[in-house]
């Protein structure tokens, strides 16, 4: 199309668009040609176009070279060669690829008398700078987080890996919103099979709006039934870094914090950065501690139900006598007072989330410590019960995995109730479909559950990363899910 | 999923199940430790015509059926035994509708996920399934009478004895397996001779303790030595029941091995899995039902030996015999 075929097609598209600044001007001292300069106000970085740009537009280009008529019969190659002084331009034929640089930031430049379209990389929004870590708290080691910027995510990256196969492939999703998705692998690691597949479902993803990491990882993960996240998200660049070099594979999402890492198993939920940073005995014993608190965190009230309802022959006399007496002049059955003990909680640990941080510490004191006192002491709820909610709660916070707590928390309804109607076989039994479940779930063809289970044992002995973290010299292999994905290529 | 499985999946799958019912049932149907003998022998010429035959069941329209029918009726046996068990030994208030309702429920989930899934949970729980076991009966040790043993040793019937060795079930879950392996299942022979010595070794500890007699004055003599194993009590004062939740475990995936590899050859039988599961679960709900429960131990010893002459002897022995012809 022709400039004024494009500078009009351009108008028509940003009709009634108040956040726009548009401008023509002539250029060359004797005005020979025409410029259509276009961007959204406050997406760019203005001091740079105006210096850069408009500025080298309006006088440089007239007076360069020194004592010579310029000649503008190519006025593109003149301007694009004389004219601008930043490396990041692209050329376009494409009018409509054109308009969605400039709803991403950027600035296109239409030229008289040239079909080809300049965009000037000047975006400049107000974005957040790096913050600490608000969901993934590391006592030692780096204390910087993902923002929502895409471009300072993947530098957040890039600092710390400074390898040529370190690739960033950069797609944009979502049918009206066109967000921008950055796929990063490394090359020589990462199953390229997989990295295509990637591409290929984002490239397909028929969605008109990306809000979120979160949202994409909706679209992406396997089985959309399962309560359990079958891809990771982390705020944590350390922890990206690192799992790109194990062959996994990074998405970052413009406008999220969080980037996604893919394929996720099991294991992957119960590793936290920390432990790679400090001494590997003390990580093993915490990462111990964690599944045993995993396990309780689903599993205590229903084997609390289970034993007290049916089974209680299994427990210790003394302390059945004890639960028996707490519960003497409790009227509830002790299945209800699990539940609504648990609901309670539920909602205690959501009003934590919406309320205020400087009233946050009022509402632990009144919602845990207060009423539930009261309620122990009206003989409302026995103390026992109290004690169960309360160690299952703390036990799902020793998970540092938000997604998998999510998981956990409504997996253990579904115990409550298998072990209420049928005690410890229905526990045995409610466990069975929790493990089955997992072991028919796959992310990205990996088997979640692995590498407890779908690697070779050969395998399993090299990784040395899971319940236990070895020490860093007793670690023979360190590209952990190039091995898994290599081992599922096998079947 | 791609319902393969591997060599040390089949092998956990082997051993756990061998910890499930043939433990249970080897204390109830023998007189005397060279019966236990006997049994365990053929079972395990059993498993080494299973390994060695080139049968592949899924390749077979008539074998499907046969092994679905023989799984079936296994499986409603299997179930009705456990439903007793768990009914004597925990939960004696409770309606036995429900407790066969939720293992039919568990076994049709366990089939839709696939024999891969009960494979990989298998592999997964393998360790918790066997040192528990195995520490309980080893704690029972010191309280064996080698008394018990005297005059134990003696030829009653030893053909009946080795028709027995149908009903160790290790043999037929090969053949059943063999053809999701990804390799051969040759290498299986490792576990094959650990279950083995590990139910002799288990059974011996039962007679030791509990004497041969004993063993049929009480219904379940396994969970005799659960109950009275002198277990040190540092810890938790109560232990039996960590130990019965690991049986019931090693039980229910030896019920969805069946099941599992049943909806597996109704799948090549035309049958969509999603009514081959639907079916196979209402089907096995009434017949265990319609089943009287005070002689599923005696049917199941009947089925096994009366089916595995076929599903498991004489079949596998035609594909040795045809691979031999065609060398």
């Amino acid at each position: 199309m022709s400039y004024l075929e494009n500078k009009k097609y351009v108008e028509d598209k940003f009709k009634d668009w108040g956040d726009i600044v548009k401008r023509e001007f002539p250029i060359g001292a004797h005005r020979e040609v025409k410029v259509f300069i276009i961007y959204i106000d406050d997406m760019v970085s203005r001091d740079m176009l105006e210096e850069e740009i408009i500025k080298n537009f309006m006088v440089n280009v007239r007076i360069s070279p020194p004592n010579k008529e310029v000649d503008f019969s190519d006025p593109y190659d003149l301007l694009v060669n004389g004219g601008v002084t930043t490396a990041d331009i692209k050329e376009s034929n494409d009018i409509d690829e054109a308009i969605l640089e400039v709803m991403s930031g950027n600035t296109l430049i239409l030229i008289e008398n040239s079909d080809k379209i300049l965009i000037i990389s000047s975006k400049g929004f107000p974005k957040r700078g790096v913050d600490k870590p608000e969901t993934e708290i590391a006592v030692q080691g780096p204390q910087e987080a993902f923002a929502e910027s895409i471009r300072i995510n993947t530098v957040l990256i890039r600092r710390r890996i400074r390898s040529t196969d370190l690739k960033c492939v950069q797609k944009k999703v979502g049918n009206i919103s066109q967000t921008d998705v950055a796929v990063m692998y490394m090359e020589n690691i990462a199953d390229k099979r997989l990295v295509n597949k990637i591409e290929s479902m984002l490239d397909n993803l028929n969605v008109d709006m990306i809000y979120d990491s979160g949202f994409l990882e909706q679209y992406l993960e396997g089985n959309e039934y399962s309560p359990f996240p079958q891809i990771q998200l982390t705020e944590r660049p350390d922890k990206v870094a690192a799992e790109l070099v194990e062959g996994r594979i990074a998405l970052v999402v413009d406008t999220s914090p969080f980037v996604i890492l893919l394929p996720a198993v099991l294991a992957s939920f119960y590793q936290a950065s920390e432990d790679y940073y400090q001494r590997w005995e003390i990580m093993s014993f915490i990462r111990i501690i964690r599944y045993i608190a995993g396990f309780i965190a689903f599993a205590l009230p229903g084997l609390y139900i289970a034993t007290t309802i049916y089974n209680p022959s299994m427990l210790p006399t003394d302390l059945v006598l004890a639960m028996a007496s707490a519960r003497q002049r409790v009227p509830l059955p002790t299945v209800v007072e699990i539940v609504i003990l648990e609901l309670i909680f539920e909602a205690l640990r959501e009003a934590g989330t919406r309320i205020p941080a400087s009233i946050g510490s009022t509402l632990g004191i009144v919602g845990g410590i207060i009423i539930g006192q009261a309620a122990v002491d009206a003989n409302l709820v026995s103390p026992m019960a109290v004690i169960i909610i309360s160690v299952t709660a703390i036990c799902s916070f020793a998970i540092p995995n938000l997604a998998l707590v999510s998981a956990y928390r409504l997996i253990k309804y579904f115990i409550i109730f298998m072990s209420a109607i049928a005690g410890l076989f229905g526990f045995v039994a409610g466990f069975l479909f929790v493990l089955l479940h997992l072991a028919g779930l796959e992310s990205f063809g990996v088997s979640y559950i692995a590498p407890f289970s779908g690697v070779s044992e050969d395998e399993y002995d090299k990784v040395k990363d899971t319940i236990f973290r070895f020490p860093y010299k007793k670690r023979k292999e360190s590209h952990f899910y190039k091995k898994l994905e290599e081992d599922v290529n096998e079947q | 999923m791609n319902n393969k499985i591997s060599i040390a999946q089949l092998q956990a799958l082997i051993i756990i199940a061998a910890l499930g019912f043939e433990i249970l049932i080897m204390p109830m149907v023998i007189s005397s430790t060279f019966e236990l003998c006997f049994i365990i022998i053929a079972g395990f010429l059993l498993c080494l015509l299973a390994v060695n035959s080139d049968i592949n069941i899924q390749g077979n329209k008539l074998l499907c059926f046969i092994y679905s029918v023989k799984n079936i009726l296994v499986a409603v046996l299997l179930i009705r035994i456990l439903t007793d068990v768990v009914k004597d030994v925990l939960l004696n208030d409770i309606l036995i509708y429900q407790i066969i309702f939720i293992i039919v429920l568990s076994a049709g989930y366990s089939a839709w996920k696939g024999i891969e899934a009960i494979a990989r949970i298998s592999q997964m729980l393998f360790w918790f399934v066997v040192i528990g076991t195995i520490y309980i009966y080893l704690m029972a040790v010191p309280d064996i009478d080698l008394g018990n043993f005297a005059g134990d040793f003696y030829f009653k019937n030893i053909i009946k004895s080795c028709l027995f060795g149908f009903v160790m079930n290790t043999a037929e879950i090969i053949i059943l397996i063999k053809s999701y392996l990804k390799r051969e299942s040759k290498r299986a022979i490792k576990a094959v001779i650990l279950s083995f010595l590990l139910v002799f070794a288990i059974t011996l500890v039962i007679i030791g303790k509990i004497g041969i007699n004993g063993m049929k004055r009480v219904e379940y003599p396994l969970f005799e030595i659960m109950y009275t194993a002198n277990l040190p009590n540092v810890f938790i004062k109560r232990q039996e029941g960590i130990f019965i939740a690991l049986w019931i475990i090693s039980a229910l995936v030896s019920v969805f091995i069946y099941f599992g590899t049943t909806v597996s050859f109704m799948e090549h039988m035309n049958i969509k899995k999603k009514s081959a599961t639907i079916m196979l679960m209402i089907f096995t709900f009434a017949l265990v039902l319609f089943y009287n429960g005070t002689k599923a131990v005696r049917t199941y010893c009947f089925l096994q030996i009366l089916g595995g002459i076929i599903t498991a002897f004489v079949i596998p022995l035609i594909y040795i015999f045809r691979r031999n012809k065609i060398e």
